[in-house]
């Protein structure tokens, strides 16, 4: 019988490949360099599938994987939020560590080691949400405002945030991002979990005897930092007689560098590859902020950034799920440029939407898409009538989901080569996606006279190919 | 998820309508509350404890862009008081309501349940508590149950808190959620020495003023700051037990002290708890403090629908489909005067039947049947039977 195993994409690809090595299974393709999604190893009985690190719980407690390895704090991030989930945390694994820190900007006057004293509305910024919750409430923070994001969290505070909740290894990381490491609530080894109905009815036991001379005691799970000495935090509330842009990191910047270049504008601290998170502007009130485009929209929304440059598909994403947001697209920059459709496996038998619907019809089941944008999926599902559609977010490596995981793969892609690659067609895609400037409306800032003008530079810098 | 068939949902318009009625008397005017309301509304302190937050229906709205979530009602209390404050309703207010409430269960319990609930905003002390123990103890007695009143006081479990952690406030405050969900039994390994004794009988329950005399006598020298909430206790015990009801004292039931803030009460029968209440501090407003009580109508209803069925009214069948019209005014008039019958195709598995036809109208009971002279008699009839 096979196992099935979850590992992680991303930077701990080498630590988890030692861990492996060690345990003496197999790590052909697993390096960090390869971009392979999965594998099949008849001889030691596993089938392996290379994830995000934040969905491998996830995958794993739905019972599609039977166990897998992933930093601790992504397991107590599901865990802490659906405790009745099957899943068994097996024990901590050597490799890197990380701790998920509550931290604050200096100029919130707080040191390491104290808190705030408790006052309504604090804003607490997390990619860890379910966590940062469960802080808030175990303080007893009245009326706090949580957002949740895809990373950077680093960026937020003070301006846009009061507090962030991040993974860092030690203090002085938390202090090299610029922010003061108040206390660490929880610790992150690489763990080894496992499905409970897999450990409950299927045979493990070749992994679990593998793995189990690397098996430490798994770590606490979240220490609420109760106790701690309380202090008046110094909060920050938004200028108004400035714009705030916020510039994306990541794929999307080397796209917003080029345009920003067409346009006469440039940044200190914003190139094509690399950046700080407060570049310098010379033009004068203009601050400029980079962070994940991915949340853009709603901190645009909230009135925290005046413009942003991020890409059309999350501005749909966001404004699929927020009808009523105040967020609308200013300048369509017409770089970035990339279709978003339908994904299948290669050997699905129709190559169109139209001819997809009654196969997906006839399934007799519940349609299972997965996407980086669960709401143009369920967008889809809702146009086309698909039956009992379960929507399942994921963060990446979306391309190894289909067909064993999800049905559908709702994806972006420019080329179409790694969509080929991993053996899978795009039936009609349903939206072109270029980088965009979005803008809120009605503007927040009095300066509209500088927003204004830096809605037209960019226009005036769009390539010939773009629309505005 | 539960369904309310029939059988459930008639026991539980009963058990509505006792409390409802039982409210009404007392002056008490019925609010309903949204059931999607703002997260924040909890989040106020001293609302709900973290492990009730952890357990909240939450998600983001169509405008949850600004940060702000809902939550699927799950309490009525808190809802209650911020309806009163924002509409300005005159202190003191007695206000009632039937409405469900939403909790995630870790345990399998129904994560909807239905209450019947009493905020009385700005009670007086010991009225209010009187009263409200009255309205609970009423509703269950008019569906035939012989309600004993259990009652406990939170400054007592307050007192014990401070002792086991004195001048440590994060322990204090673990200590308090603690009782909230276990009782005074969660303090008991943090409390020996001189305050074994007083520990151990108020872990125990007793009955009336001699009990909680010897609790006083055992806390004045260990405990001083438990004796004047095991006095407001006594005064409290003794009205209700003068009312003929049933009082025990039960010190260590659990009971949210973040929340409440002097004597609590719960209504026992038949080896089950229906309801309870006490003295709370509104968390926000005008109000400074009320007294109000939840009776668990989700519960009482499958309880009382274990009860034999009602016989179902009585079938009226036309002999033809022309026989239709005369059948359905035939209904109408029975329908007039305030019976119940309903229409059936065939007197076939009935057990009273009224059959129309042209020819005349048959009464048609246990296999007999007899002609129907006129509409008035078969009324009386059916009265009777009724």
């Amino acid at each position: 019988m096979t196992v099935k195993l979850a590992l992680p994409t991303g930077d701990i690809r080498s630590a988890v490949a030692a861990i492996l090595r060690e345990a003496g299974l197999p790590t052909d393709g697993y390096d960090p360099s390869s971009r392979l999604l999965r594998a099949h190893f008849a001889d030691h009985g596993l089938a392996v599938r290379i994830f995000r690190e934040r969905d491998i719980p996830v995958q794993i407690a739905l019972g599609n994987y039977d166990a897998g390895i992933c930093s601790a704090v992504w397991v107590l991030e599901e865990s802490i939020r659906f405790p009745r989930q099957d899943l068994r945390l097996l024990g901590a694994l050597p490799g890197p560590a990380l701790g998920v820190w509550l931290a604050a900007a200096p100029a919130s006057g707080l040191e390491p080691g104290t808190l705030p004293v408790p006052q309504p509305g604090l804003r607490l910024v997390s990619e860890f949400p379910n966590l940062a919750d469960a802080v808030a409430v175990r303080l007893r923070w009245p009326v706090y405002r949580l957002f949740p994001l895809y990373g950077s969290a680093e960026a937020y505070p003070p301006e846009d945030a009061d507090l962030a909740l991040l993974a860092a290894p030690n203090a002085g990381e938390v202090e090299r991002l610029g922010l003061v490491p108040l206390a660490e609530v929880a610790r992150s080894p690489l763990v080894f979990v496992a499905n409970r109905r897999a450990l409950a009815a299927k045979d493990l036991s070749p992994l679990l005897a593998a793995l189990r001379g690397q098996l430490r005691e798994p770590p606490p799970g979240l220490v609420a930092p109760v106790g701690l000495p309380l202090r008046p935090m110094a909060r920050c509330t938004r200028r108004s007689d400035v714009v705030r842009l916020a510039l994306p990191d990541g794929h999307a910047q080397r796209h917003t560098f080029e345009a920003l270049l067409a346009a006469g504008l440039s940044f200190d601290g914003y190139g094509e590859k690399t950046f700080v998170r407060r570049p310098r502007s010379d033009i004068e009130g203009l601050e400029v902020k980079v962070v994940r485009p991915q949340d853009m929209p709603a901190f645009v929304a909230r009135g925290a950034f005046d413009a942003a440059v991020t890409g059309v598909d999350w501005l749909r994403d966001h404004l699929s799920r927020f009808p009523s947001s105040p967020v609308r697209m200013a300048v369509d920059l017409g770089r970035s440029r990339y279709k978003i459709g339908p994904v299948v496996d290669q050997a699905f038998p129709a190559d169109t939407t139209a001819d997809a619907l009654p196969v997906w019809w006839g399934l007799g089941r519940p349609i299972r898409i997965a996407s980086e944008y669960p709401a143009l999926a369920e967008d889809f599902a809702r146009r086309f009538h698909l039956p009992a559609a379960v929507i399942m977010p994921i963060n990446g490596a979306s391309e190894g989901f289909v067909p064993e995981d999800a049905d559908i793969l709702i994806e972006g892609s420019e080329t179409g080569t790694s969509i080929r690659a991993n053996g899978l067609k795009m039936l009609d895609p349903f939206l072109e996606s270029t980088n965009c400037l979005i803008v809120r409306e009605p503007a927040l800032t009095s300066r509209t006279d500088l927003l204004d003008d830096l809605v037209a530079k960019l226009r005036a810098g769009l390539p010939a190919s773009a629309g505005a | 998820m539960r369904d309310l068939l029939p059988g459930e949902m008639a026991a539980f318009r009963r058990a509505e309508d006792a409390f409802r009625a039982a409210a009404s008397r007392w002056g008490y005017r019925e609010v309903r509350t949204p059931t999607i309301e703002r997260y924040s509304l909890f989040t106020l302190a001293g609302t709900l404890t973290p492990q009730m937050l952890s357990r909240v229906y939450t998600f983001l709205d169509w405008d949850g862009w600004s940060g702000e979530r809902v939550v699927l009602r799950p309490d009525s209390t808190i809802p209650v008081v911020r309806a009163a404050e924002e509409a300005g309703l005159p202190l003191p207010a007695r206000l009632c309501y039937v409405q469900a409430r939403f909790r995630y269960s870790h345990n399998g319990e129904e994560s909807e349940l239905w209450q019947g609930g009493l905020e009385y905003l700005g009670a007086p002390t010991l009225l209010g508590e009187v009263e409200v123990v009255a309205v609970g103890c009423e509703t269950l007695e008019a569906l035939g149950f012989a309600p004993t009143v259990r009652l406990a006081h939170v400054g007592v479990a307050r007192a014990l808190v401070e002792a086991a952690a004195a001048g440590d406030s994060a322990r204090q405050r673990e200590l308090t959620d603690r009782v909230a969900e276990e009782g005074l039994q969660a303090l008991a390994p943090e409390l020996g020495g001189k305050l074994a004794s007083f520990t151990a009988l108020a872990l125990e329950e007793g009955e009336g003023s001699g009990f909680l005399a010897n609790l006083a006598s055992l806390a004045g020298g260990t405990l001083p700051a438990a004796v004047p909430a095991l006095e407001e206790l006594r005064t409290l015990a003794d009205i209700v037990a003068a009312s003929g009801r049933r009082t025990v004292i039960a010190l260590g039931m659990p009971c949210d002290f973040e929340y409440y803030d002097g004597a609590v009460f719960e209504f026992a029968a038949n080896g089950a708890a229906w309801g309870r209440g006490g003295r709370y501090r509104p968390p926000f407003g005008r109000c400074a403090t009320a007294c109000g009580l939840g009776i668990e109508l989700s519960e009482l209803a499958a309880a009382l629908a274990a009860e034999a069925e009602a016989p179902p009214p009585p079938a009226v069948v036309p002999e033809s489909p022309g026989d239709l019209p005369r059948a359905l005014d035939v209904i109408r008039r029975i329908h007039r005067a305030g019976l119940a019958a309903r229409l059936e195709p065939s007197v076939e598995g009935q057990a009273v039947v009224v059959r129309v036809a042209a020819a005349g109208t048959h009464l048609l009971t246990g296999g007999t049947a007899a002609p129907v002279s006129s509409l008035e008699e078969l009324i009386s009839h059916l009265a009777q039977g009724k």
